[in-house]
Protein backbone atom coordinates (compact mmCIF):
# COMPACT_ATOMS: atom_id res chain seq x y z
CA UNK A 1 0.00 0.00 0.00
CA UNK A 2 2.15 3.19 1.44
CA UNK A 3 -0.69 5.31 -0.36
CA UNK A 4 -1.78 8.32 1.96
CA UNK A 5 -5.95 7.46 1.22
CA UNK A 6 -6.69 4.59 2.23
CA UNK A 7 -7.90 5.08 5.29
CA UNK A 8 -10.22 2.00 5.41
CA UNK A 9 -7.64 -0.11 3.00
CA UNK A 10 -8.27 -3.29 4.98
CA UNK A 11 -10.71 -5.27 2.76
CA UNK A 12 -8.84 -5.03 -0.96
CA UNK A 13 -5.37 -6.11 0.39
CA UNK A 14 -2.44 -5.76 -1.71
CA UNK A 15 -2.37 -2.89 -4.32
CA UNK A 16 -1.33 -3.54 -7.53
CA UNK A 17 -1.79 -0.31 -9.18
CA UNK A 18 1.42 0.81 -6.37
CA UNK A 19 3.58 1.19 -9.53
CA UNK A 20 1.65 3.84 -10.95
CA UNK A 21 2.94 6.05 -7.75
CA UNK A 22 6.17 4.99 -7.86
CA UNK A 23 6.43 5.55 -11.81
CA UNK A 24 6.51 9.11 -11.58
CA UNK A 25 10.01 9.19 -9.80
CA UNK A 26 10.85 7.04 -12.56
CA UNK A 27 10.24 7.70 -16.02
CA UNK A 28 12.97 5.64 -17.25
CA UNK A 29 11.33 2.38 -16.36
CA UNK A 30 9.23 2.04 -19.97
CA UNK A 31 8.15 -1.03 -21.07
CA UNK A 32 9.66 -2.42 -24.02
CA UNK A 33 8.31 -1.04 -27.67
CA UNK A 34 6.56 -4.01 -29.16
CA UNK A 35 2.42 -4.54 -29.75
CA UNK A 36 2.76 -8.43 -30.71
CA UNK A 37 0.56 -10.80 -29.20
CA UNK A 38 3.15 -13.04 -28.45
CA UNK A 39 6.20 -11.27 -26.51
CA UNK A 40 8.91 -13.55 -27.58
CA UNK A 41 9.07 -11.82 -30.60
CA UNK A 42 10.58 -8.52 -31.17
CA UNK A 43 8.98 -8.06 -34.50
CA UNK A 44 7.16 -4.93 -34.14
CA UNK A 45 2.94 -4.99 -35.73
CA UNK A 46 2.16 -1.53 -35.93
CA UNK A 47 4.99 -0.77 -38.69
CA UNK A 48 4.08 0.95 -41.79
CA UNK A 49 1.08 -0.81 -43.79
CA UNK A 50 1.63 -4.27 -46.02
CA UNK A 51 -1.03 -5.48 -47.92
CA UNK A 52 -0.88 -9.06 -45.89
CA UNK A 53 -3.59 -11.19 -46.38
CA UNK A 54 -4.82 -12.87 -43.36
CA UNK A 55 -5.81 -16.40 -45.76
CA UNK A 56 -2.63 -17.25 -44.61
CA UNK A 57 -1.62 -21.06 -43.89
CA UNK A 58 -1.97 -21.95 -39.70
CA UNK A 59 2.03 -21.34 -38.73
CA UNK A 60 2.85 -23.70 -36.29
CA UNK A 61 6.31 -22.69 -34.63
CA UNK A 62 8.83 -24.24 -32.46
CA UNK A 63 9.29 -27.73 -30.48
CA UNK A 64 5.64 -30.35 -31.11
CA UNK A 65 6.88 -32.89 -28.80
CA UNK A 66 4.81 -34.41 -25.78
CA UNK A 67 5.50 -31.16 -23.91
CA UNK A 68 3.50 -29.06 -26.13
CA UNK A 69 0.70 -31.69 -27.44
CA UNK A 70 -1.75 -30.48 -25.16
CA UNK A 71 -2.06 -26.72 -25.62
CA UNK A 72 -1.44 -27.24 -29.39
CA UNK A 73 -4.13 -29.86 -29.36
CA UNK A 74 -6.49 -26.95 -27.96
CA UNK A 75 -6.13 -24.36 -30.33
CA UNK A 76 -6.07 -27.17 -33.48
CA UNK A 77 -9.50 -28.15 -32.30
CA UNK A 78 -10.42 -24.53 -31.50
CA UNK A 79 -9.33 -23.41 -35.19
CA UNK A 80 -11.11 -26.83 -37.27
CA UNK A 81 -14.12 -26.03 -35.16
CA UNK A 82 -13.99 -22.57 -36.63
CA UNK A 83 -13.59 -23.82 -40.12
CA UNK A 84 -16.41 -24.14 -42.42
CA UNK A 85 -17.35 -28.08 -44.00
CA UNK A 86 -15.57 -28.64 -47.05
CA UNK A 87 -13.44 -25.51 -47.19
CA UNK A 88 -9.28 -25.51 -47.07
CA UNK A 89 -7.15 -25.55 -44.78
CA UNK A 90 -3.13 -24.88 -44.91
CA UNK A 91 -1.02 -25.29 -42.02
CA UNK A 92 2.35 -24.32 -42.57
CA UNK A 93 4.92 -26.53 -40.76
CA UNK A 94 8.36 -24.11 -41.85
CA UNK A 95 8.54 -23.27 -37.94
CA UNK A 96 8.25 -26.71 -36.04
CA UNK A 97 11.90 -27.45 -35.42
CA UNK A 98 10.81 -30.66 -33.30
CA UNK A 99 9.05 -33.21 -34.00
CA UNK A 100 8.31 -36.84 -32.02
CA UNK A 101 5.47 -39.15 -32.18
CA UNK A 102 3.04 -37.51 -29.75
CA UNK A 103 3.08 -34.22 -32.29
CA UNK A 104 3.04 -36.63 -35.21
CA UNK A 105 -0.44 -38.43 -33.65
CA UNK A 106 -1.48 -34.96 -32.96
CA UNK A 107 -1.37 -33.43 -36.77
CA UNK A 108 -2.83 -36.90 -38.06
CA UNK A 109 -5.71 -36.89 -35.57
CA UNK A 110 -6.43 -32.78 -36.75
CA UNK A 111 -6.03 -34.08 -40.19
CA UNK A 112 -8.53 -36.56 -39.45
CA UNK A 113 -11.03 -34.57 -37.86
CA UNK A 114 -10.81 -32.35 -41.02
CA UNK A 115 -11.71 -34.84 -43.28
CA UNK A 116 -14.94 -35.72 -41.24
CA UNK A 117 -15.88 -31.73 -41.99
CA UNK A 118 -14.50 -32.82 -45.54
CA UNK A 119 -12.25 -30.00 -45.11
CA UNK A 120 -8.78 -29.97 -48.11
CA UNK A 121 -6.41 -30.01 -46.05
CA UNK A 122 -2.74 -29.14 -47.50
CA UNK A 123 1.00 -28.87 -45.33
CA UNK A 124 3.39 -26.91 -46.19
CA UNK A 125 7.30 -25.79 -45.25
CA UNK A 126 8.58 -29.38 -44.17
CA UNK A 127 12.26 -29.27 -43.31
CA UNK A 128 14.16 -31.66 -44.73
CA UNK A 129 15.30 -32.65 -41.24
CA UNK A 130 11.29 -33.20 -39.99
CA UNK A 131 10.89 -34.64 -43.32
CA UNK A 132 13.34 -37.69 -42.91
CA UNK A 133 12.39 -38.08 -39.21
CA UNK A 134 8.45 -38.90 -41.38
CA UNK A 135 10.14 -41.22 -43.23
CA UNK A 136 11.71 -42.58 -40.33
CA UNK A 137 7.94 -43.00 -38.77
CA UNK A 138 6.49 -44.44 -41.84
CA UNK A 139 4.30 -41.51 -42.17
CA UNK A 140 2.27 -41.23 -45.92
CA UNK A 141 -0.61 -39.18 -44.24
CA UNK A 142 1.79 -35.48 -43.75
CA UNK A 143 3.83 -36.29 -46.69
CA UNK A 144 1.20 -37.07 -49.21
CA UNK A 145 -0.12 -33.53 -48.02
CA UNK A 146 2.72 -31.82 -48.08
CA UNK A 147 2.80 -32.99 -51.30
CA UNK A 148 -0.73 -31.75 -52.34
CA UNK A 149 0.50 -28.14 -50.78
CA UNK B 1 -15.57 13.93 -36.77
CA UNK B 2 -16.34 10.26 -35.86
CA UNK B 3 -14.80 9.13 -32.89
CA UNK B 4 -13.41 5.61 -32.56
CA UNK B 5 -13.85 3.94 -29.34
CA UNK B 6 -12.46 0.68 -28.48
CA UNK B 7 -13.96 -1.03 -25.20
CA UNK B 8 -11.03 -3.36 -24.20
CA UNK B 9 -9.61 -4.93 -21.04
CA UNK B 10 -7.71 -8.34 -21.30
CA UNK B 11 -9.60 -9.23 -17.99
CA UNK B 12 -13.15 -11.10 -18.69
CA UNK B 13 -16.29 -10.29 -16.83
CA UNK B 14 -15.61 -6.65 -16.15
CA UNK B 15 -18.57 -5.65 -18.76
CA UNK B 16 -17.13 -4.47 -21.77
CA UNK B 17 -20.00 -5.91 -23.97
CA UNK B 18 -22.62 -4.43 -21.15
CA UNK B 19 -20.80 -1.18 -21.68
CA UNK B 20 -20.96 -1.08 -25.07
CA UNK B 21 -24.54 -2.48 -25.76
CA UNK B 22 -25.89 -0.17 -23.49
CA UNK B 23 -23.75 3.24 -24.14
CA UNK B 24 -24.86 2.52 -27.81
CA UNK B 25 -28.19 2.99 -26.95
CA UNK B 26 -27.16 5.93 -24.45
CA UNK B 27 -25.75 8.04 -27.20
CA UNK B 28 -28.67 6.92 -29.89
CA UNK B 29 -30.88 8.65 -26.92
CA UNK B 30 -28.68 11.81 -27.10
CA UNK B 31 -29.50 11.97 -30.65
CA UNK B 32 -26.02 10.24 -31.69
CA UNK B 33 -25.35 7.73 -34.55
CA UNK B 34 -23.33 5.03 -33.78
CA UNK B 35 -21.85 1.80 -35.37
CA UNK B 36 -21.16 -0.96 -32.56
CA UNK B 37 -18.57 -3.49 -34.38
CA UNK B 38 -18.79 -6.67 -32.14
CA UNK B 39 -14.87 -7.79 -32.63
CA UNK B 40 -15.70 -10.84 -29.62
CA UNK B 41 -15.67 -14.18 -31.41
CA UNK B 42 -18.57 -15.46 -29.15
CA UNK B 43 -20.91 -12.11 -30.53
CA UNK B 44 -21.98 -11.83 -27.24
CA UNK B 45 -23.03 -7.82 -28.31
CA UNK B 46 -24.68 -8.92 -31.29
CA UNK B 47 -26.96 -10.84 -28.97
CA UNK B 48 -27.18 -8.46 -26.49
CA UNK B 49 -28.46 -5.44 -29.42
CA UNK B 50 -31.51 -8.76 -30.32
CA UNK B 51 -29.16 -10.06 -33.20
CA UNK B 52 -28.99 -13.84 -32.42
CA UNK B 53 -29.06 -15.30 -35.90
CA UNK B 54 -25.48 -15.28 -36.03
CA UNK B 55 -24.67 -13.51 -39.39
CA UNK B 56 -22.69 -15.06 -41.97
CA UNK B 57 -21.19 -11.39 -42.92
CA UNK B 58 -19.24 -9.52 -40.27
CA UNK B 59 -16.17 -8.02 -39.33
CA UNK B 60 -14.21 -11.81 -40.21
CA UNK B 61 -15.37 -10.71 -44.22
CA UNK B 62 -14.15 -7.46 -43.62
CA UNK B 63 -10.50 -8.18 -42.40
CA UNK B 64 -10.15 -10.68 -45.20
CA UNK B 65 -10.83 -7.64 -47.33
CA UNK B 66 -13.78 -9.35 -49.10
CA UNK B 67 -15.95 -6.44 -47.76
CA UNK B 68 -16.11 -3.30 -46.76
CA UNK B 69 -17.59 -2.14 -43.17
CA UNK B 70 -21.25 -1.12 -44.50
CA UNK B 71 -21.47 -3.96 -46.42
CA UNK B 72 -21.14 -5.94 -43.24
CA UNK B 73 -22.94 -3.59 -41.13
CA UNK B 74 -26.56 -4.38 -39.78
CA UNK B 75 -29.28 -2.13 -38.97
CA UNK B 76 -30.29 -2.60 -34.79
CA UNK B 77 -32.13 0.62 -34.77
CA UNK B 78 -32.45 3.86 -37.00
CA UNK B 79 -29.42 5.66 -35.17
CA UNK B 80 -27.60 2.02 -34.39
CA UNK B 81 -25.98 -0.54 -36.85
CA UNK B 82 -23.73 -3.29 -35.92
CA UNK B 83 -20.94 -5.31 -37.31
CA UNK B 84 -21.64 -8.68 -36.00
CA UNK B 85 -17.97 -10.71 -35.62
CA UNK B 86 -18.79 -13.29 -38.39
CA UNK B 87 -18.96 -17.11 -38.18
CA UNK B 88 -15.46 -17.26 -38.62
CA UNK B 89 -14.44 -14.69 -36.73
CA UNK B 90 -12.35 -17.10 -33.88
CA UNK B 91 -10.18 -17.93 -36.57
CA UNK B 92 -8.49 -14.98 -36.66
CA UNK B 93 -8.07 -15.04 -32.69
CA UNK B 94 -4.77 -16.87 -33.06
CA UNK B 95 -3.14 -15.00 -36.01
CA UNK B 96 0.03 -14.22 -35.67
CA UNK B 97 1.13 -10.92 -35.22
CA UNK B 98 3.33 -9.64 -38.91
CA UNK B 99 3.88 -6.39 -39.77
CA UNK B 100 0.46 -4.53 -41.08
CA UNK B 101 -1.53 -7.38 -39.32
CA UNK B 102 -2.55 -4.80 -36.56
CA UNK B 103 -3.64 -1.69 -39.52
CA UNK B 104 -6.20 -3.86 -41.16
CA UNK B 105 -8.94 -2.99 -39.26
CA UNK B 106 -8.25 0.74 -39.42
CA UNK B 107 -7.33 1.08 -43.35
CA UNK B 108 -11.17 -0.90 -43.22
CA UNK B 109 -12.32 2.53 -41.48
CA UNK B 110 -10.25 4.75 -43.14
CA UNK B 111 -11.99 3.68 -46.99
CA UNK B 112 -15.48 3.46 -45.67
CA UNK B 113 -18.14 6.56 -45.23
CA UNK B 114 -18.18 6.49 -41.66
CA UNK B 115 -18.71 10.21 -40.98
CA UNK B 116 -22.62 9.14 -41.29
CA UNK B 117 -21.87 8.42 -37.61
CA UNK B 118 -20.84 10.17 -34.53
CA UNK B 119 -18.96 7.20 -33.02
CA UNK B 120 -17.60 3.87 -33.25
CA UNK B 121 -17.74 1.46 -30.42
CA UNK B 122 -15.75 -1.55 -31.02
CA UNK B 123 -16.14 -4.14 -28.29
CA UNK B 124 -12.88 -6.20 -27.77
CA UNK B 125 -12.61 -10.05 -26.72
CA UNK B 126 -10.84 -10.50 -23.23
CA UNK B 127 -7.07 -11.47 -24.69
CA UNK B 128 -4.81 -9.50 -26.44
CA UNK B 129 -4.41 -10.97 -30.08
CA UNK B 130 -4.57 -9.85 -33.37
CA UNK B 131 -8.70 -9.01 -33.11
CA UNK B 132 -7.63 -6.39 -29.96
CA UNK B 133 -4.39 -5.15 -31.50
CA UNK B 134 -6.68 -4.30 -34.97
CA UNK B 135 -9.45 -2.38 -32.70
CA UNK B 136 -7.16 -0.31 -30.80
CA UNK B 137 -4.72 0.16 -33.68
CA UNK B 138 -7.90 1.51 -35.26
CA UNK B 139 -9.02 3.65 -32.52
CA UNK B 140 -8.56 7.50 -31.34
CA UNK B 141 -9.98 6.59 -27.75
CA UNK B 142 -10.00 3.55 -25.04
CA UNK B 143 -13.12 2.87 -22.98
CA UNK B 144 -11.37 0.57 -20.18
CA UNK B 145 -14.26 -0.75 -18.20
CA UNK B 146 -12.89 -2.49 -14.55
CA UNK B 147 -15.21 -4.09 -11.27
CA UNK B 148 -13.72 -2.53 -8.28
CA UNK B 149 -12.05 -5.07 -6.62
CA UNK B 150 -8.35 -6.40 -6.25
CA UNK B 151 -8.55 -8.70 -9.70
CA UNK B 152 -10.19 -5.47 -11.42
CA UNK B 153 -7.28 -3.34 -10.20
CA UNK B 154 -4.95 -6.29 -11.17
CA UNK B 155 -6.24 -6.64 -14.65
CA UNK B 156 -6.39 -2.53 -14.90
CA UNK B 157 -2.60 -2.67 -13.91
CA UNK B 158 -1.83 -5.04 -16.67
CA UNK B 159 -3.88 -2.53 -18.93
CA UNK B 160 -2.10 0.32 -17.87
CA UNK B 161 1.23 -1.12 -19.04
CA UNK B 162 0.20 -2.41 -22.28
CA UNK B 163 -1.52 1.23 -23.10
CA UNK B 164 1.74 2.82 -22.67
CA UNK B 165 3.53 0.48 -25.02
CA UNK B 166 0.91 1.22 -27.65
CA UNK B 167 1.18 4.75 -26.84
CA UNK B 168 5.06 4.60 -27.47
CA UNK B 169 4.81 3.06 -31.21
CA UNK B 170 1.07 4.84 -32.03
CA UNK B 171 1.40 8.33 -29.69
CA UNK B 172 -1.71 9.22 -27.48
CA UNK B 173 -4.92 8.59 -27.07
CA UNK B 174 -6.91 11.35 -27.47
CA UNK B 175 -8.97 9.83 -24.69
CA UNK B 176 -8.69 7.31 -22.12
CA UNK B 177 -12.20 6.60 -20.02
CA UNK B 178 -11.95 4.40 -17.20
CA UNK B 179 -15.34 2.95 -16.30
CA UNK B 180 -16.31 1.63 -12.56
CA UNK B 181 -18.72 -1.07 -13.28
CA UNK B 182 -20.60 -4.04 -11.50
CA UNK B 183 -20.17 -1.24 -8.73
CA UNK B 184 -22.06 -3.17 -5.46
CA UNK B 185 -22.15 -1.24 -1.85
CA UNK B 186 -19.69 -3.18 0.03
CA UNK B 187 -16.12 -1.69 1.43
CA UNK B 188 -13.78 -3.25 -0.82
CA UNK B 189 -15.77 -1.87 -4.11
CA UNK B 190 -15.40 1.59 -2.39
CA UNK B 191 -11.81 1.20 -1.37
CA UNK B 192 -11.06 0.00 -4.89
CA UNK B 193 -12.99 3.06 -6.17
CA UNK B 194 -10.67 5.39 -4.19
CA UNK B 195 -8.07 3.71 -5.30
CA UNK B 196 -8.34 3.99 -9.02
CA UNK B 197 -9.53 7.48 -8.95
CA UNK B 198 -6.10 8.56 -6.99
CA UNK B 199 -4.22 6.96 -9.91
CA UNK B 200 -6.64 7.94 -12.81
CA UNK B 201 -8.21 10.97 -12.00
CA UNK B 202 -10.23 12.52 -14.28
CA UNK B 203 -9.67 9.64 -16.69
CA UNK B 204 -12.11 8.13 -14.41
CA UNK B 205 -15.75 8.82 -15.22
CA UNK B 206 -17.71 10.37 -12.39
CA UNK B 207 -20.44 7.72 -13.52
CA UNK B 208 -20.23 4.58 -11.80
CA UNK B 209 -22.04 1.55 -13.17
CA UNK B 210 -23.50 -0.20 -10.58
CA UNK B 211 -24.71 -4.20 -10.47
CA UNK B 212 -28.25 -4.31 -10.94
CA UNK B 213 -31.11 -6.36 -11.90
CA UNK B 214 -32.17 -4.80 -15.34
CA UNK B 215 -28.72 -4.69 -16.57
CA UNK B 216 -28.55 -8.05 -15.91
CA UNK B 217 -32.23 -9.59 -17.23
CA UNK B 218 -31.66 -7.46 -20.74
CA UNK B 219 -29.38 -9.04 -22.68
CA UNK B 220 -31.94 -12.64 -22.52
CA UNK B 221 -34.44 -10.51 -24.39
CA UNK B 222 -32.44 -9.01 -27.47
CA UNK B 223 -32.07 -5.40 -26.05
CA UNK B 224 -30.32 -2.63 -23.95
CA UNK B 225 -31.36 -1.85 -20.57
CA UNK B 226 -32.87 1.48 -21.81
CA UNK B 227 -35.04 -0.39 -24.00
CA UNK B 228 -36.01 -3.31 -21.61
CA UNK B 229 -36.37 -0.78 -18.27
CA UNK B 230 -36.19 2.58 -19.48
CA UNK B 231 -37.38 4.21 -15.98
CA UNK B 232 -34.87 2.23 -14.11
CA UNK B 233 -31.89 3.31 -12.52
CA UNK B 234 -29.51 1.46 -14.67
CA UNK B 235 -31.26 3.22 -17.54
CA UNK B 236 -30.21 6.46 -15.93
CA UNK B 237 -26.95 5.53 -15.37
CA UNK B 238 -26.12 4.69 -18.69
CA UNK B 239 -27.40 8.29 -20.19
CA UNK B 240 -25.37 9.97 -17.22
CA UNK B 241 -22.10 8.51 -18.76
CA UNK B 242 -23.21 9.02 -22.47
CA UNK B 243 -23.58 12.56 -21.83
CA UNK B 244 -19.56 12.67 -19.71
CA UNK B 245 -18.14 10.94 -22.92
CA UNK B 246 -20.29 12.80 -24.96
CA UNK B 247 -19.50 16.20 -24.02
CA UNK B 248 -15.82 15.97 -22.57
CA UNK B 249 -15.06 14.98 -26.54
CA UNK B 250 -16.27 17.04 -28.12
Amino acid sequence: MGNTHDQDANKLGHDPLEWLGEEEADTETKPSVSLEASPQSSEPVLKPESDAPISEPEILEGPLTVAQVEEVHATLTTLIDGLPEGGNWTLDLSGVTQLDSSGYQLLVSAFNSCKLKQIAVSVTGLSESISELLTMLGDSTLKAMADKG
Amino acid sequence: MTRIISCVNQKGGVGKTTLCANLAHALASLGKRVLVIDADPQGHLSQHLGVVDDPELGLFSVLQEEHTLLQASVKVTDSIALIPPGRQLVRLESVHMKPGRGLLLRKAMQQAALEEFDFVLLDCPPSNGFLVVNAIAASKELLIPVTPDYLGLSGLSKMAKQIKRYEQVMGDFTELWIVISRFQRRAVNREAEQKIRFYFGDKVTPQVIFERAATAESPGHGMSVLQYAPNSKSSDEFVALAEQISQRGE
